[in-house]
């Protein structure tokens, strides 16, 4: 598959999960954020066709470093630390 | 660099900032939502854009296996598969398989016989070139090795050196499928590699001794020194 038409589906699916998350009013921003994180290297797992033509390594850590600061701060808020 | 990707990351981009920002400041959280959920469809489109290169490595690995299929049915024309002895000649710069132990003074490159031994010579001016561009003089063997074999050919996942005297041994394990592919076959780009990485390390002509090819490891014998050289 060409990365062209692999980013097209990827752009499809964060489209629809974010329709979903409106859909049952999800209110927090980093939600929307950290589900398409996710989405991110689910797909990029399964479907391997950006990762052969691109180097990703880069934006995988910066995206990782921000899927976990983002659920640090919500573990930290059910704890009422902050 | 692939424009399209870019330019598609960059305008998802742009427009889910211009989202993004209107999402703060009207306070709605939804709209800020989607529109971070698009800044990464918008990243990932423009880093992979960016970072993106040319998927030449099909094609070379048909135009590979095509040379390794012709210069393998050469050797078994030539009688010298089951038993053959290999050699790379540093000054030459060939890569010679022949039936008996030979000198490098003897060989041209294509097919002949030299001392009632029939022999075949590659030319690898251009395989030299290109590892010479990877590999550093002042690295280890084990550290040139690591960066054309597991790096750049993708054939393995560890590289281990064991010297002694005028003999190197060469360990290659994790092998993966297309290196265990590779060096399954009497003449391959993987092997003419390692014999290529050796002698430019020693700067001496070098010959194969010995090789073992198991499931995940590979090992291979190399003399680097001695008269017939």
């Amino acid at each position: 598959m060409k990365p062209f038409t692999s980013l097209l589906i990827f752009s499809a699916l964060v489209a629809f999960l974010s329709s979903m998350l409106c859909f049952v009013g999800e209110q927090r921003p980093d939600a929307y954020f950290s589900v398409a994180i996710l989405l991110y290297f689910i797909y990029t797992s399964i479907d391997t066709s950006i990762r052969r033509r691109s180097k990703m390594l880069y934006l995988d850590i910066a995206l990782i470093a921000l899927f976990l600061a983002i659920v640090t701060y919500r573990i930290l808020q059910v704890l009422g630390v902050v | 660099m692939e424009l399209t990707l870019v330019l598609a990351g960059l305008a998802i981009l742009v427009i889910s900032t211009v989202f993004l920002v209107y999402g703060i400041f009207t306070e709605n959280n939804v709209v800020t939502g989607v529109a971070l959920s698009a800044i990464v469809v918008g990243v990932v489109g423009t880093v992979a854009g960016v970072t993106y290169a040319e998927p030449a490595e099909e094609f070379l690995n048909s135009y590979a296996n095509d040379v390794n299929a012709f210069s393998i049915r050469m050797l078994e024309d030539m009688g010298i598969v089951d038993k053959h002895n290999i050699k790379f000649c540093l000054d030459e710069k060939l890569l010679i398989f022949s039936r008996e132990r030979m000198n490098c003074g003897n060989a041209h490159f294509g097919i002949g016989i030299s001392e009632k031994s029939p022999y075949i010579a590659f030319k690898l001016d251009n395989l030299f070139n290109a590892i010479a561009n990877i590999v550093e003089g002042s690295e280890s063997l084990a550290s040139k090795l690591e960066k054309v074999l597991r790096n750049t050919i993708k054939m393995c996942r560890h590289v281990s050196i064991n010297e002694k005297s005028d003999l190197v041994s060469i360990e290659l394990t994790g092998l993966t499928s297309s290196g265990r592919a590779l060096l399954s076959i009497p003449i391959s780009i993987a092997k003419a590699s390692i014999l290529v990485v050796a002698a430019m390390h020693f700067g001496k002509s070098v010959e194969v001794v010995e090789e073992v090819l198991s499931w995940d490891k590979y090992t291979i014998t190399i003399l680097y020194g001695g008269e017939a050289l």
